[in-house]
């Protein structure tokens, strides 16, 4: 039985293998867990492949997981959470801008009850325009989502392995698994974690985030009011474009003066809409009905939801 | 397949299965047969021939015959109506031997000389697909291929001339692609997609492939629905609301500026607003934006309750030291 699964996935990281793995048994050296190292390569085109076979060889704590080619980043974390045996899975990057150093302290703060502890760089080592973009993207998240998340895009995690491997993760998921999560009413507790400039290796980021970020948001919320309730999800949209549409009615016929044409009209949209969006989400609840796993979330987020009476928001 | 069916084992194996779906467009039974045997014959290597008839095609299948039949090597599979050329490859795939097949057209695109070539790089990869060489080809072809290309770059296609069906494939391979439709022209995307290699080989065209041929509208039709449909599944399927809420904010944009138009003129230059049929499309781009919005969400719904059946990835192995390394 593995106590702890750290998850690292590795994109032509071929410097960075040996580094990577030094420099976790060196962190956790003093701590009495039992963890396995869990290196995702995804699809690398260098050498991290045969060297992180060549880590497994010596050392029987470290796995490794091929993808066939480049998947990208979400889904590397996605296949090695799911992959991963620990109770708690810690999640890095593999490039060593986050400090192993600083994965005890989030083991400690899962120890005392909290279900996910997530890193916050707060000195970030990267350059000016990046950290821009991704503070506005945080305020966004933050603002949008009602949940206070400091730096959403630290990978440096740890979550306790049941709450997380219940997720779907695709796309862009797993930035907003805190954000998600919290809702969903488990505790999260944020510490300032160390950050260090690339010492190998290219950034793989790119700048133009915002925008995606905005439309993922949406999707999220709607999937998340879905899984609380797949067929009530679309009533209030629903219901505020039938009044519309009786108040069109009602303006076309006892309006004085004006087109009957252009109110009736716009009366007609309205309830076309309000159609549309209904039988929209009877097709959402047939999917509900017919994929057993919805009412498993929806169960799930109901009992999380019970703790929401104490919300813990936790910064140091 | 959902239906297995067991086929009679194969109790002479042999190294190349040649597939040939036999579709609208044949250059002659003999000739194709001429032509692919005495190329085959030089590589030395056993082989076998199977025909997919793609319908009815009496005079196809008693030229078949006349060539020799089951005694020559030629297996033929006759589909009672037709089902495309997909079906038809998956289904010689099923009745093939081999674990190495060669996917040829029922008319000449490459010259036969070609195809060692073709099959001397299939050891080191899954897919190798070819590419003719339209130097000499009629300049309005040649155009059409470019234009073609063109839309399958837009749907993420790196591979060039999807239209050259010239291809050979490990049989592994079939294991987890299931064609649908007109996809085989993107196989080699496909391919590569879930993670087996593919390599393209430039090859000379064949004389007869050179001339231009008229295709009905249809065809085209048909052709762009499916390079929209892959462009959808490969840059969209897991986060469709990227591709619809981008179209949706966009009607939802345009529409709100004409509402601010429309009530500013009514404001400062006294229009009143319910003679104004410009509300009326104000409102139908409101309402249009929002349901493709909301059928975009929808997508994300299908996806998220679906996501264990497709996952967006495929794990090659996990090392550990437990197992032998």
């Amino acid at each position: 039985m593995v106590g702890v699964s750290i998850v690292v996935p590795l994109y032509n990281e071929e410097d960075n293998v040996a580094r990577v793995h030094t420099a976790v048994v060196e962190a956790l050296a003093d701590e009495d867990v039992d963890y396995e190292l869990l290196f995702v390569d995804d699809g690398s085109k260098d050498t991290t492949y045969p060297r992180a076979r060549e880590i497994v060889k010596q050392d029987a704590r470290v796995r490794v997981l091929k993808f066939r080619r480049n998947y990208g980043q979400t889904a590397a974390m996605a296949a090695g959470i799911n992959a991963a045996r620990g109770d708690v899975i810690v999640t890095m990057d593999g490039d060593l801008q986050n400090d192993p150093n600083d994965i005890p302290r989030l083991l400690a703060l899962i120890e005392d009850g909290y279900d996910i502890a997530i890193g916050w760089r707060k000195k970030r080592k990267d350059g000016g325009a990046r950290v821009f973009v991704s503070k506005i993207a945080n305020k966004i998240i933050a603002r949008i989502m009602g949940v206070e998340v400091k730096d959403s895009g630290c990978s440096l995690k740890a979550y306790k392995a049941s709450l997380i491997q219940g997720i779907p993760m695709y796309g862009e998921m797993h930035r907003f698994i805190p954000a998600l999560s919290q809702l969903a009413g488990a505790r999260l507790a944020q510490i300032e974690v160390n950050h260090r400039a690339r010492q190998f290796g290219e950034s793989k980021y790119g700048f133009s985030r915002i925008y995606k970020v905005a439309l993922d948001i949406v999707s999220i919320r709607a999937l998340l009011s879905y899984a609380h309730s797949p067929l009530g999800w679309q009533a209030r949209p629903t219901a505020i474009s039938f009044l519309l549409g009786v108040l069109c009615m009602i303006w076309a016929i006892f309006g004085r003066g004006g087109s009957l044409v252009i109110s009736g009209g716009i009366a007609m949209l309205f309830f076309s809409l309000s159609l549309f969006l209904l039988a929209w989400a009877l097709i959402g609840h047939l999917f509900a009905v017919v994929e057993p796993e919805v009412s498993r979330y929806a169960t799930l987020s109901a009992i999380l939801s019970t703790r929401l009476k104490q919300p813990v928001l936790r910064n140091s | 397949m959902n239906i297995e069916t067991k086929l009679p084992v194969a109790d002479t194996p042999c190294d190349v299965s040649v597939i040939i779906p036999v579709m609208t467009r044949d250059d002659g039974a003999e000739a194709i047969w001429n032509a692919y045997q005495g190329a085959m014959l030089k590589t030395g290597k056993t082989f076998e021939f199977v025909y997919v008839l793609d319908g009815p095609h009496a005079t196809y299948a008693e030229a078949l015959e006349r060539l020799g039949g089951e005694q020559a090597g030629i297996r033929v599979v006759s589909l009672n109506r037709s089902f495309g050329e997909a079906a038809c490859i998956q289904e010689g795939v099923r009745h093939a031997r081999s674990d190495t097949l060669l996917i040829l057209p029922a008319h000449l695109q490459v010259v036969p000389e070609s195809l060692p070539a073709l099959l001397e790089l299939a050891g080191s990869y899954d897919v190798v697909a070819g590419v003719r060489d339209r130097r000499r080809d009629k300049s309005m072809s040649r155009w059409r291929g470019k234009i073609f290309n063109m839309f399958a770059a837009f749907a993420g296609s790196k591979f060039e001339d999807p239209g050259c069906t010239a291809r050979v494939v490990r049989r592994h391979v079939f294991d987890e692609l299931h064609l649908q439709s007109d996809q085989h022209f993107f196989l080699p995307l496909l391919a590569e997609r879930l993670g087996f290699s593919v390599k393209q080989i430039l090859l000379e065209q064949a004389e007869i492939d050179r001339h231009f041929r008229v295709h009905r509208p249809t065809d085209y039709v048909t052709r762009l629905m499916d390079i929209v449909g892959l462009a959808f599944m490969t840059r969209f399927m897991h986060k469709p609301f990227r591709f619809f809420g981008t179209i949706g904010a966009t009607l939802l944009a345009i529409g709100l500026l004409f509402g601010l138009y429309v009530l500013v003129q009514r404001n400062f230059g006294n229009i009143p607003l319910a003679d104004r049929p410009a509300l009326l499309l104000t409102v139908l781009l409101i309402v249009l934006g929002i349901q493709v919005g909301a059928v975009g969400l929808m997508a994300e719904i299908v996806i998220f309750t679906r996501y264990r059946t497709t996952p967006a990835y495929r794990i090659d192995k996990i090392v550990a030291q437990d197992d032998d390394v």
